[in-house]
């Protein structure tokens, strides 16, 4: 089953805890990725938190659709995508995915390429805020 | 008639707003707002962006607005 939301502010392991479901009896594989903010360097400053915003109703139904071509293509059994709105400090987790699968083989190929899909296809917007409070708009690398 | 325009990310910086009304005549081609838009807002001109009507993805030539239509202009993505 596919599932998404927006979490407002950083995902904690609560926050996992409640949305992943107990597993299917015949899952035998998960994989899950935790990404975090990073305290990428601009010039001189360090990136101290990045403010996540995001056209809700397309990226919501954008990324339904990912977790649903995801779950045929890899032959999964669930595929779960949670990401943060709002300010998040570096070393904070805001981006949350995971998959289960029968076997490890189909989790392990349909992870990077659900990431991948959400950076390129859903929007989500992210403001790098600076230890001096200015910003650069953060740029995703292909 | 008024055509709401929402903008995200870096061209919030360009336009100074998350959105606005945008008056602008019945049956407009998307084309003439966003041509419209540029003398409003010039440095839109060289920004780099995709242009959603209602949600879907609309081509500027072949798109014509309707009262109460939305407009979204959004920079490419940086989730994740």
């Amino acid at each position: 089953m596919a599932k998404f939301e927006f979490i407002e502010g950083k995902i904690t392991e609560k926050d996992i805890l409640e949305f992943e479901d107990s597993l299917l009896n015949n899952c035998g594989a998960t994989c899950n990725f935790k990404g975090s903010v990073r305290a990428d360097k601009h010039d001189t400053k360090y990136v101290s938190a990045i403010e996540f915003a995001a056209h809700e109703e397309i990226a919501r139904k954008t990324a339904i659709e990912i977790l649903e071509q995801a779950e045929i293509k890899f032959e999964l059994m669930q595929s779960h995508i949670l990401h943060s709105l709002g300010k998040i400090n570096t070393t904070e987790i805001c981006f949350y995915v995971s998959v289960a699968s029968g076997h490890r083989k189909e989790s392990f190929e349909a992870l990077p390429w659900i990431v991948n899909e959400f950076k390129e296809k859903v929007p989500v917007f992210g403001k790098e805020i600076m230890e001096d409070g200015t910003y650069v708009w953060k740029s995703n690398k292909k | 008639m008024d055509i709401r325009i929402r903008y995200f990310g870096k061209l919030t910086d360009i336009t100074r707003c998350n959105e606005e009304l945008f008056d602008t005549q019945i049956n407009a081609k998307l084309r003439t707002v966003i041509d419209d838009l540029f003398s409003k807002h010039p440095e839109l001109k060289v920004a780099t962006y995709t242009i959603f009507v209602n949600n879907k993805k609309s081509d500027l030539n072949n798109t014509t607005l309707n009262q109460d239509d939305e407009i979204v202009l959004m920079p490419p993505f940086s989730g994740g």
